[in-house]
């Protein structure tokens, strides 16, 4: 399937301007959703190096234009908010610049350190030891997560 | 005749599996006070003195083929837990056989304690295995990840908030959870 335009990189700059009450996109797919608890199920979500797509540059939809996305997988949304839960992490934009999956709206969760100075955005592959930080944090994107589209049975 | 009620302490639970376990120490204590009883009433059934040592017995006994066929039941799931092709393509690794023997050593803890079941044993992204269990009543859930490296997280959930986590070093700490958890 062709991406759409609006996804490709089309010589726009990186912006690392977030606005609190922007989106973060994330596909899943049905066996990810936990019914009882009706949240995503929390041994789904990674943390860090998790991507998602910025809701300034895509919709909901576009989630399935990556690899090994596929047409029944839903979308859901957490905030900007959300994803500085403890200021254990922050979204950094980084477009991806792909023959195939070009997505100029990537954006990657990466962990932010108290020593951070501010508007410093993190590095990649920065580790975060600390299991019950990380699963609270997790637990976090779980609970104040949103479906904008519904996952379908493949 | 009945002469007193005596309540000896065996652990958490367990009255739900087994009427009653009198620990060693009791049962001493109870053989050696044979003057004065005839009849002990333990968790509401008369049990005759000479006959406490089979008694016992046989609720451990029961206990046992209980515990057995509920390790076996974990055992089985554990072994043939999905990892999804995507999670695959993407580099993440499987759970390994010791993560595997963590999360079992860990379940069939809980049980022994608590006798709860999970109410899902799944693969991690996180690259190990998840114990959830789930209390529907009160819409509360409690999990327990086992990672490949062993070391092992834990983190109960309300009505979508978080209401305890844990770095689980010790058995302290899954008492600890699942205290709270049942509670």
């Amino acid at each position: 399937m062709s991406v759409p335009e609006h996804l490709h990189i089309n010589d726009r700059e990186v912006d690392q301007n977030f606005d609190l009450d922007d989106l973060l996109y994330h596909g899943y797919s049905e066996a990810e959703y936990n019914f009882a608890e009706d949240t995503i199920r929390l041994e789904t979500i990674r943390f860090p190096g998790f991507s998602c797509n910025w809701s300034r540059y895509a919709d909901p939809e576009d989630v399935k234009y990556r690899m090994n996305g596929i047409d029944t997988d839903g979308c859901y949304s957490f905030s900007i908010v959300v994803s500085r839960f403890n200021n254990l992490a922050t979204p950094v934009h980084e477009p991806i610049e792909d023959a195939t999956y070009p997505n100029y709206s990537h954006v990657e969760v990466r962990v932010s350190r108290i020593t951070d100075p501010e508007g410093f955005i993190p590095p990649r592959g920065r580790n975060f030891n600390n299991k019950r930080r990380k699963m609270e944090y997790r637990q976090n994107i779980a609970n104040n997560s949103t479906i904008e589209i519904e996952a379908q049975t493949p | 005749m009945l002469t007193d009620t005596i309540d000896l302490d065996y652990g958490e639970g367990w009255e739900k599996v087994a009427t009653f376990l009198p620990t060693e120490s009791a049962l001493t204590d109870i053989i050696d006070k044979q003057e004065e009883y005839e009849f002990v009433s333990i968790g509401g059934e008369l049990v005759p003195k000479a006959g406490l040592k089979d008694f016992a017995s046989s609720l451990k006994e029961q206990k046992e083929q209980i515990c057995q066929s509920v390790a076996n039941h974990f055992e089985t799931i554990l072994s043939a837990i999905p990892f999804p092709s995507r999670w695959k393509k993407e580099g993440i690794q499987e759970p390994t056989e010791e993560c595997r023997r963590k999360a079992l050593s860990v379940a069939e803890k809980i049980f022994l304690r608590f006798h709860i079941q999970p109410f899902r044993i799944a693969s991690s992204i996180e690259e190990g295995l998840m114990l959830v269990y789930w209390d529907p009543s009160k819409s509360r859930s409690l999990k327990i990840e086992i990672y490949n490296s062993l070391s092992v997280a834990g983190l109960i959930n309300e009505n979508k908030t978080i209401v305890k986590s844990l770095n689980i070093i010790s058995d302290d700490h899954i008492r600890e959870l699942c205290r709270d958890f049942t509670g």
